[in-house]
């Protein structure tokens, strides 16, 4: 090693790194990174295409186009599955009031971004499902870190952490390091913040034992945090973690989408 | 002095190319496939197919495209695979100077540990808060993708290193025999 570096020449190879480190951190290759991101978006959602179809996802039913129609549908789609749930458990009254604000998305009307996966984030080695999904939108398209992500269906799958001017980066919500402020439908409307577990499921932990909690009872996002507005759907319980002995409980969701073979999402500006 | 000019952008668009390859390619496979670092077998090629000063600018370049579409601390990569490409170039030149098949197997290892090395230090001094970077020594998720990423690398480097070999004679696939 030592050697190598008493031959002078090759310091210039650092300096050359060093220049190109400064001119990115002081801005002056701004203009040469935002062309070469937006170069690369029509080739590298094909690429990322072809690699997802060898995970056997269904990625050529879904288009930009056809995305905005879908999430027009699955808004209302949305809305009428939450009622129908609440619908058991609640009094009428509770019901109406609910209504109201779960169908936000039909009487706000948010803008939502249509967005392509172009890579997932393998570098910190989180598991398959949790790892972070990077969209081909960005700054200059109204994101901002925070902002929720929905799926084709309209279920939560993760939020925006970071942006670049074309690019943005989001965790999954089965990602250990992706938090939702949420709130589960029970008696009680629980609220609390959710995060992933093992890249497989959603845990929200710390729940105050006196809390009435049952399986299938549905976890949505609580809009008291971030970004995101109140009422999209994230998962479902599967278990109940309560101990007679402990103060807290805990819950085990299962998100109701799939995480592994997304290929476009929405971005929901509120 | 054209003619370095066009090789030298030819370098670099081939280098973009592979660092998109990388990033929405292989990063979409399934698992274990997308733990395979296809910038550093293109790396360690670039020392038996180029000069060391076509290897410095492939292995630049590849950090430079890889920083910049990823979402990890900027300097990461190009830092990392140069140093790597500096590991390499030493190994090749003063210990594993054969070229034999064993050679390149040996140097893949080499190359994927020493990499790991540099990028998890790299993060360290990039990343200040440190989340993305704590107890991953304990991971299983991080030896798993290691193991991976090294049978991979190994797998695809005999495959290349023996089609080349059919095709070139600067390449011996196996040991000299002992006379």
């Amino acid at each position: 090693m030592l050697l190598f570096w008493k031959q002078r020449n090759y310091w210039h190879w650092l300096v050359v790194i060093l220049l190109i480190l400064i001119f990115h951190w002081v801005g002056l290759l701004h203009p040469v990174e935002n062309y070469l991101a937006k170069f690369i978006r029509p080739v590298s959602q094909s690429l990322y295409n072809i690699g997802s179809w060898f995970k056997g996802g269904p990625y050529d039913e879904l288009s930009i186009e056809s995305l905005e129609v879908k999430l027009e549908q699955t808004e209302s789609d949305l809305a009428l599955a939450i009622i129908d749930q609440t619908k058991l458990e609640l009094l009428t009254e509770e019901n109406d009031k609910l209504r109201q604000q779960l169908n936000f998305l039909d009487n706000n009307h948010y803008e939502a971004v249509s967005a392509n996966i172009v890579s997932r984030q393998n570098l910190f080695n989180a598991a398959d499902n949790a790892q972070d999904i990077i969209l081909d939108k960005g700054v200059k398209d109204g994101l901002r870190p925070g902002l929720g992500v929905i799926n084709e269906s309209g279920i939560v799958i993760g939020k925006i952490v970071e942006v670049k001017d074309h690019s943005a980066r989001a965790c999954l919500t089965t990602g250990s390091d992706c938090q939702l402020a949420a709130a589960l439908l029970n008696d009680s409307k629980t609220i609390g913040l959710s995060e992933g577990e093992l890249g497989l499921t959603i845990k929200m932990d710390f729940i105050p034992q006196m809390e009435k909690i049952k399986a299938n009872d549905i976890l949505i996002t609580s809009g008291l945090g971030d970004d995101i507005p109140r009422g999209l759907v994230i998962g479902r319980v599967a278990q109940v973690n309560n101990q007679s002995n402990e103060i807290w409980q805990d819950v085990t969701i299962e998100p109701l989408a799939s995480l592994h073979n997304l290929t476009v999402v929405s971005v929901i500006i509120p | 002095m054209s003619k370095q000019i066009i090789k030298y952008v030819l370098l670099l668009i081939g280098a973009a190319i592979l660092a998109l390859l990388q990033f929405s390619f292989i990063s979409a496979l399934p698992w274990p496939f997308n733990n395979f670092e296809l910038s550093l077998v293109a790396i360690v090629f670039s020392f038996l197919l180029f000069n060391k000063k076509d290897s410095w600018i492939i292995a630049i370049a590849l950090g430079f495209f890889t920083d910049l579409w990823l979402f990890h601390p900027y300097g990461t990569a190009i830092l990392s695979l140069f140093f790597t490409a500096v590991v390499i170039y030493l190994v090749l030149e003063n210990l594993l100077t054969n070229r034999s098949l064993y050679s390149f197997l040996l140097i893949t290892i080499i190359a994927v540990l020493v990499n790991t090395i540099f990028t998890r230090i790299f993060l360290v001094i990039f990343d200040w808060s440190g989340a993305n970077t704590s107890h991953f020594l304990t991971s299983s998720l991080f030896w798993g993708s290691l193991m991976w990423n090294l049978i991979l690398s190994l797998v695809v480097v005999g495959f290349i290193f023996s089609v080349l070999a059919l095709l070139s004679r600067r390449l011996k696939p196996f040991f000299l025999k002992r006379r």
